[in-house]
């Protein structure tokens, strides 16, 4: 039953207050935010993420902190601590993130789904856990995870390593990770409604009210993200809480989409609705336009006009929001509808590409062998070191010697981790550590030969080829061009006003891109050939061992037409009778044709002894 | 002679094709049926399925060992006690249940209270103390204790643990021996236990039993959720103290069932989620009558399910009513409120409506902090939706029955002893049923793979059945209730294995279709010239004989 | 085991039937009819829970229809009362989501686009590849591999009342699944006995909608079983009408006049099975309803609709509860600052920090 802010209240200024104590007295133990970014992207493409965070003042490796739920939600947290997990990273994903157009969004994801967790040092069967905890989380998100056994799961190297707290007794090669991703998987509504389930507010008050399934399938791009790590307490570090972060991202063609052409975007028009209250749980409701481009309002002016306009310097570059706080807007029945009004004509935003973007694809012809070429672009002017993962099915057989790394037209010197697929049972797994050097493309190529399949192992609709995952890219990079991504303290979008850490003179920045994901075809077979193949092999020993059978235990013997006819025979000269209906059939009839098969019928007969015997006994 | 030569060359000949057809059809049934028959044969480990026939024809004995103590000064004869004795064994002797495999028998002995109990029972001064008197650790052992009556016992005590204090009325044997006899079978659920043997055997169309339909059937764990809905977190906001609730009020009840069964309490707080319906107003409050309960639960659902377990949930809920709806009471058919302002939904939990505003908060002005709930309040019913849902309620046959508090929800022995009884033969007949079914699914359906394991599991719960039963009749309540858990355990886990599914079943007639383009031109050929050798040898031996 | 079982029912159905003549009102099926005291209202039919399989077999677009007629039903059963938590639903494509759907998101049963059946807030159980033959087998059988979270499992007990639904492409004996594989009115039935077996329903209500549909009933052999069919063998069903902006059929016939039926039925009415089963006469469906009513013990004139697509459920209300001493607070009771003193102690010996996100040695 939802409940919107209520009319009859008797002043907003209680209200007021009266939230302001309830956040307070419960921020004791967990802490709920919610923001929601809008950046306008290049050519009219307006990018948007909803940030939901939820600190929880507990431990994650206390057991005895996952019995009583607040804010954070109990079904997720039962899963956790069922199967060990400390740090767990979701994404469902439709449509492709351009780097090279819209920059860095706040969490890459890959089309499909990805999943990444690490497990506790303490679990011990950490493929048993993985299983298991696959399928819950299929079960939790109604989506299909649970295909990611150990023919779609790797333990990466060096790519993924804890975003959140860990213990430094962790070894940096620890076991405990698994990563695996499901680039067919479908996102759609029965993705949205579990995710949108474990907010607080569900989706009855705050930014959630501006989810709308209608709307998000129809953008060019949409991902869900649930990242559950642990991280600092407080500035000091001296305690553990446990983050989760959901966060929902929108890129919307605005110009595309309206009638007119227009570049002009309001809440509204991106999402259907505008807002109407603040989620009263969250310690904070706010949403950040970025107005880097903009700081002139050279291009779009905002109405309303922000609370504060923020600029901060990260790295050796500025960003400008234009922040609204949600409560002050939506107070005492206000609806909030932030539009952008585009000057007269156009100006649309251009972003300049990003440090490091790339481009993946298939080579090749046919369906005997292929190769996969992966270009990694660095427009920075600095030489830059990146890790490289790619996870390939175990049914495109990579040819380890063909790899090649090279930067125009020379080669490059890489240190490689490689762990060969086993058929049935576990991908290819590469992962690279090479240095890009400034402003220039490195390749990175190798070669497969596509395996046949087992008759089950095709899906029904196999003919339309079968995904790779795509690769990841994971670099420090010095710059935050076109960079939204949030400090590694917290996962709130906010906390990228919070001061630098100090003594980080030169401060990198984690960036860990997605590549395309592939599509290859595998020779297929026509799937009602086992019932042709049964029928001819069997032909085929059957005639074999037919005529083998015939000349070990027959023998031909010359045809007497004299004779006294078998019962066979006799059969057979009466069919004749009645199907040539020939009048000279009927007793004597003793055509040349029919001479042939008299003698085949010999062979096939009781054998030419039997009629003797049969006829000295009749005789006698 | 020429002709005669070339006449026995040729039956040389002909004896040497047949010779042939025959080996090749002798090859062919010799090797080529058994390797068929061995390549397509199922896997199947033997079952013993005899044995699991039998299973259902033992009976289930259990044995209840009573200890008749004469606590009194009164001066009886001789033979008062053996007398007593006598008719109270004829009075309980071996009884069988409405003609069922369930037979109670109880092992009966009288004696005369030593110096120092009598003492003891004399200086108590309250129940409580007098209970302490007879220790009785044995879960299957009740003490009857025949006092004078006096001021703390002028009816029937019973202790917390298995004691029993029976003020003694100057009956004589017959009638005293009565008297325990109805004691003792209130005492020990005897109609709950064969209840709960009725209920598993399945016999589910003959008569819906309440408690049987209302309470979960014995599972090795169970998930307890207890949540709190705030539908106007912007209005009133509401708090509990959960765990200091679950500790002093739910978890003793919990204890007394540890080692039996698991539990696993967690606790949540949901906003913006209302009870569903829609209540109806009556002056000055809202109401949900009986009726309008079955919809309350529905858009609740979706929030409490669990995802990593998959035990049986018991979920209990708080609703903190709307601002506009409140107080919301709920009414029964007379049109009365429900004192206790909830109800139950059978195999599923219990919902509380909890009023803010009967509590003499004032909403409409702002409390400095949120509205903290009592626990003592909303335990007290669920821990009584939790007796009844685990069946453990003991309704009294008996009037004019004291029944000493634990003070606590901590149960009584003899509750912890009826339960696990009740269970024990509950077990004992689902694990059995459940064995049958599947060895008759086994026999029915041919093409089942049954592995190793399932063959491991199922001989494990013959064993286990067989023990419980043992066990039970020799009066080991706890052993045999743990065999039977462990009997259920292996039956459940050999019926429901997953290996059971995977060769499914393949029609004849596609497997016709797949063995005729071989058979059939390979099986005729051999079929006929074998019938034909057969048939030229036995003629020859006829010639030869002639 | 069986036959005990069918003897004591049929000596049942007697009393069952002149109970339900003499109070027709409502109280189906109370089989306490015998147990008078205690029962009454608590219990008013005989099960206590509602569950649905529904299950779309076909892939690909252009049988969008049969994703429309289960989510339709979907819809109907979630509207009468069945919880999420208690649908089971099996979907082999999506259609929603498809690049080639013009309205995202949307799957419409009528070309009017009346309601978007998939709603906002669905929950697909089975999808995409999932939705097998073994799946389907095992989610009705409960053998599951362990790990199977509680949402794709039918945990259904002996107090169960289910609906099973089927749409696809079928023939006469088999019904297709995903156009790979196909599951025989055998194995159904087999299924269905091993649930009886195991006491996994009380009654089940068996609807399919395909071509030759009545073939998949014919070989049922359990007790209690209800079943209804779109067409008879050697009938086709055929699909209701076009929507020309997605280029489709967007519904069958049969399952479209049910449901035409099913949005009249609101929760808590009268209506019957057996007016069910009149539901899409041969000129509205061209193919004929078929139905089997021998398995059943009751008479489908007295039984409700919503005794198998409504949600019931029982309830009984909490008159006394047990009294237990209050037990106040204890005094500092600090309860977030205590831990356990395992966790504490890890928490003094190792020191948690942010580790490098690249590894050292690689840079």
């Amino acid at each position: 039953m939802a409940v919107p802010a209520s009319p009859e209240l008797p002043t907003m200024l209680f209200v007021f207050i009266f939230i302001i104590t309830c956040s307070t007295s419960v921020a004791q133990k967990d802490e709920f935010t919610e923001e929601l970014l809008i950046k306008p992207l290049s050519r009219g493409y307006v990018y948007s993420h909803f940030q939901f965070t939820t600190k929880w003042n507990a431990s994650i490796h206390d057991l005895r902190t996952f019995s009583h739920y607040n804010l954070f939600p109990k079904s997720l947290g039962e899963v956790l601590v069922r199967y060990g997990v400390q740090e767990l990273h979701l994404s469902q994903t439709q449509g492709l993130w351009r780097h090279k157009l819209w920059g860095y969004p706040v969490h890459d994801a890959p089309p499909g789904a990805e999943l990444w967790v690490w497990f506790k040092p303490s679990v011990k069967d950490i493929d048993g856990a993985w299983t298991d905890l696959v399928n819950a989380v299929s079960g939790l998100f109604c989506s299909s995870l649970n295909f990611l056994d150990s023919k779609s799961t790797i333990v990466p190297r060096w790519s993924f390593r804890p975003l959140g707290l860990a213990s430094k007794s962790t070894s940096p090669f620890s076991r405990s990770v698994r990563y695996g991703a499901l680039p067919k998987e479908i996102v759609c509504t029965e993705n949205l409604t579990p995710w949108k389930k474990l907010l607080p507010c569900d989706s009855k008050a705050g930014l959630s009210t501006l989810f709308n399934a209608f709307h998000f399938h129809e953008a060019n791009y949409h991902s869900l993200g649930l990242h559950v790590r642990p991280i600092c307490a407080d500035e000091a570090c001296t305690q553990e809480a446990i983050e989760l972060s959901q966060s929902l991202s929108v890129v919307t063609d605005v110009v595309s989409t309206s009638y007119t052409g227009s570049p002009n975007w309001q809440i509204r028009s991106l999402f259907g609705n505008h807002l109407v209250s603040a989620c009263p749980i969250a310690a904070k409701s706010t949403i950040m336009v970025d107005i880097t481009n903009n700081v002139d309002q050279s291009s779009f002016r905002l109405t309303p006009s922000p609370t504060i306009t923020d600029t901060i310097k990260r790295g050796p570059h500025e960003h400008t929001y234009a922040v609204y706080d949600v409560r002050q807007f939506t107070q005492s029945n206000r609806v909030l509808n932030i539009e952008a009004t585009f000057n007269q004509p156009p100006v649309l935003v251009e972003l300049s590409p990003p440090p490091i973007h790339t481009h993946r694809f298939i080579t090749g012809y046919g369906l005997e062998d292929g190769g996969i070429s992966c270009l990694i672009h660095n427009t920075l002017s600095s030489n830059q070191s990146i890790l490289y993962l790619d996870l390939l099915p175990w049914f495109t057989r990579v040819k380890f010697n063909t790899l090649e790394v090279v930067n125009n037209g020379k080669a490059v010197p890489y240190k490689v981790h490689y762990v060969p697929a086993k058929d049935r049972s576990r991908p290819h797994h590469l992962e690279l550590s090479l240095t890009l050097w400034a402003n220039s493309v490195t390749r990175v190529h190798f070669t497969f030969t596509r395996a046949y399949l087992k008759w089950t192992e095709y899906p029904p609709d196999a003919n339309h080829g079968f995904y790779i995952s795509s690769a990841v890219i994971t670099a420090l990079v010095p710059s935050t061009l076109e960079y939204t991504g949030p400090p590694q303290a917290s996962s709130r979008l906010d906390s990228m006003f919070a001061n630098q850490p100090l003594g980080a003179s030169k401060p990198r920045f984690l960036v860990r891109i997605h590549t395309e994901s592939l599509l290859v075809s595998l020779p297929t077979p026509d799937f009602s050939m086992p019932y042709n193949v049964i029928c001819l092999t069997c032909t085929v020993v059957a005639i074999a061992f037919g005529s083998i059978h015939n000349l070990t235990t027959r023998r031909l013997v010359p045809y007497d037409p004299a004779s006294k006819k078998g019962l066979l025979s006799k059969v057979k000269a009466f069919l004749q009778k009645i199907f040539k209906k020939s009048p000279t059939t009927a007793g004597q009839g003793d055509q040349p044709a029919q001479v042939n098969e008299g003698i085949q019928e010999l062979t096939e007969d009781k054998s030419a002894l039997g009629t003797d015997e049969k006829h000295s006994s009749q005789e006698s | 002679m020429e002709t005669i030569t070339k006449k026995e060359t040729n039956e040389n000949e002909i004896r040497t094709h047949h010779i042939a057809a025959l080996g090749i059809g002798i090859l062919c049934v010799v090797i080529g049926i058994p390797l068929w028959w061995k390549t397509t044969e199922v896997y199947r480990v033997s079952l013993p399925y005899s044995d699991i026939q039998h299973l259902s024809d033992t009976k289930i004995e259990y044995l209840i060992d009573v200890d008749v103590i004469w606590a009194t000064d009164v001066k009886k004869d001789s033979l008062f006690l053996p007398d007593l004795a006598l008719n109270l064994n004829r009075l309980l002797e071996v009884k069988q249940h409405q003609g069922s495999t369930l037979f109670s028998i109880f092992r009966v002995a009288v004696r005369e209270a030593e110096k120092s109990e009598l003492l003891a029972i004399k200086k108590s001064s309250n129940v409580a103390e007098l209970s302490g008197v007879l220790a009785s650790d044995n879960v299957n052992k009740y003490n009857i204790i025949i006092t004078q009556e006096s001021s703390i016992i002028s009816q029937p005590v019973v202790a917390s643990n298995n004691n029993v204090f029976l003020p003694y009325n100057n009956a004589d044997t017959s009638g005293l021996s009565a008297q325990i006899k109805h004691l003792l079978m209130d005492i020990i659920r005897e109609s709950a236990v064969f209840k709960s043997l009725e209920a598993a055997q399945g016999l589910r169309a003959q008569r819906p039993d309440k408690d049987t339909m209302r309470s979960f059937r014995f599972h090795p764990g169970f998930d307890i959720t207890f949540t709190l809905l705030v539908p106007e977190p912007d209005h009133v906001s509401v708090t509990w103290n959960i765990e200091h609730g679950l500790k002093a009020y739910l978890e003793p009840l919990l204890d007394s069932l540890k080692g039996y069964t698991k539990f696993s309490v967690a606790s949540q707080i949901l906003y913006f989620i209302s009870l569903g319906g829609k209540p109806k107003k009556g002056d000055n409050f809202y109401y949900y009558s009986e009726q309008d309960l079955p919809h309350v639960i529905n858009p609740l659902e979706s929030k409490l399910g669990s995802h990593a377990s998959n035990n049986p949930g018991l979920n209990y809920v708080v609703g903190v009513p709307l601002k506009s709806r409140s107080p919301l009471y709920i009414l029964n058919n007379k049109g009365e409120r429900v004192p206790s302002n909830s109800f139950i939904s059978p195999r599923w939990g219990g919902i509380l409506i909890y009023n803010i505003e009967g509590e003499g908060a004032n909403v409409s002005t702002p409390q400095t902090g949120p509205i903290s709930l009592d626990m003592h309040k909303i335990m007290e019913v669920f821990v009584t939706q939790t007796r009844l849902l685990l069946n453990i309620h003991h309704q009294w046959m008996t009037k004019e029955i004291e029944v000493l508090p634990t003070g606590s929800s901590r149960l009584h022995q003899w509750e912890i002893a009826g339960w696990l009884r009740c269970r024990c033969v509950e077990n004992l007949v689902t694990a059995t049923t459940t064995l049958q079914s599947l060895a008759q699914l086994l026999e029915e359906i041919k093409n089942i793979v049954i592995n190793d394991e399932i063959g491991k599991e199922v001989e494990s719960a013959v064993a286990s059945i067989k023990e419980s039963k043992l066990l039970l009749r020799n009066g080991k309540l706890e052993e045999a209730f743990l065999a039977s858990k462990a009997a259920v355990d292996a039956s459940e886990l050999a019926f429901f294995h997953p290996s059971l599914l995977e060769l499914l079943y393949f029609p004849e007639d596609q497997k016709f279709a797949i063995y005729i383009p071989l058979f059939l031109p390979i099986s005729l050929p051999v079929l006929t010239s074998m019938f034909n050798a057969i048939k030229w040898f036995r003629q020859r031996r006829k010639v030869k004989v002639e | 085991m069986a036959t005990p079982c069918i003897n004591k029912f049929s000596r049942l159905t007697a009393v069952v039937f002149i109970f339900s003549i003499s109070c027709f009102q409502g109280f189906v099926y109370s089989n306490s009819a015998t147990n008078v005291d205690s029962v009454e209202d608590f219990f008013k039919s005989g099960h206590t829970n509602n569950w649905a399989v529904l299950v779309d077999t076909s892939r690909f677009w252009f049988n969008y229809r049969h994703v429309a007629n289960v989510l339709s039903v979907y819809r109907s059963v979630k509207r009468l009362g069945i919880p999420d938590s208690q649908i089971i639903l099996m979907v082999a494509d999506d259609m929603a989501c498809n690049p080639r759907n013009p309205r995202p998101a949307t799957v419409f049963n009528n070309a009017n686009q009346n309601i978007n059946v998939y709603g906002d807030d669905v929950e697909v159980d089975y999808r995409g590849y999932e939705v097998t033959v073994e799946n389907f087998i095992r989610v009705l059988t409960g053998r599951l591999p362990p790990s199977t979270p509680r949402s794709k499992r039918l945990l259904s007990d002996e107090r169960s009342n289910i609906l099973v639904y089927m749409t696809g492409h079928g023939g006469d004996g088999f019904l297709k699944f995903q156009d790979a594989e196909e599951v025989s009115s055998v194995e159904l039935a087999d299924a269905f006995e091993q649930m009886w077996q195991k006491q996994r329903y009380h009654e089940l209500f068996f609807m399919i909608d395909t071509c030759q549909a009545e073939s998949m009933f014919q070989k049922f052999y359990s007790p209690n079983l209800l079943a209804v069919a779109s067409s008879r063998v050697g009938e086709d069903s055929l699909s209701h009408h076009v929507d020309p902006a997605l280029g489709v059929y967007v519904i069958d016939r049969y399952t479209y006049y049910a449901l035409e039926f099913l949005e009249t039925v609101k929760p808590g009415s009268k209506k019957t099975m057996a007016q069910f089963f009149k539901v899409c006469p041969k000129h509205h469906c061209i193919s004929t309803v078929s139905t089997r009513t021998d398995l059943f013990k009751r008479n489908v004139t007295d039984t409700l609709l919503t005794d198998f697509f409504g949600g019931v459920r029982n309830v009984e209300l909490l008159t006394e509860t047990v009294s237990l001493d209050k037990i106040d607070l204890p005094p500092n009771n600090d309860l977030t600052n205590s831990c356990s003193k395992d966790s504490c102690a890890t928490n003094e010996n190792t020191k948690f920090t942010f580790p490098d996100q690249i590894p050292k040695v690689l840079i």
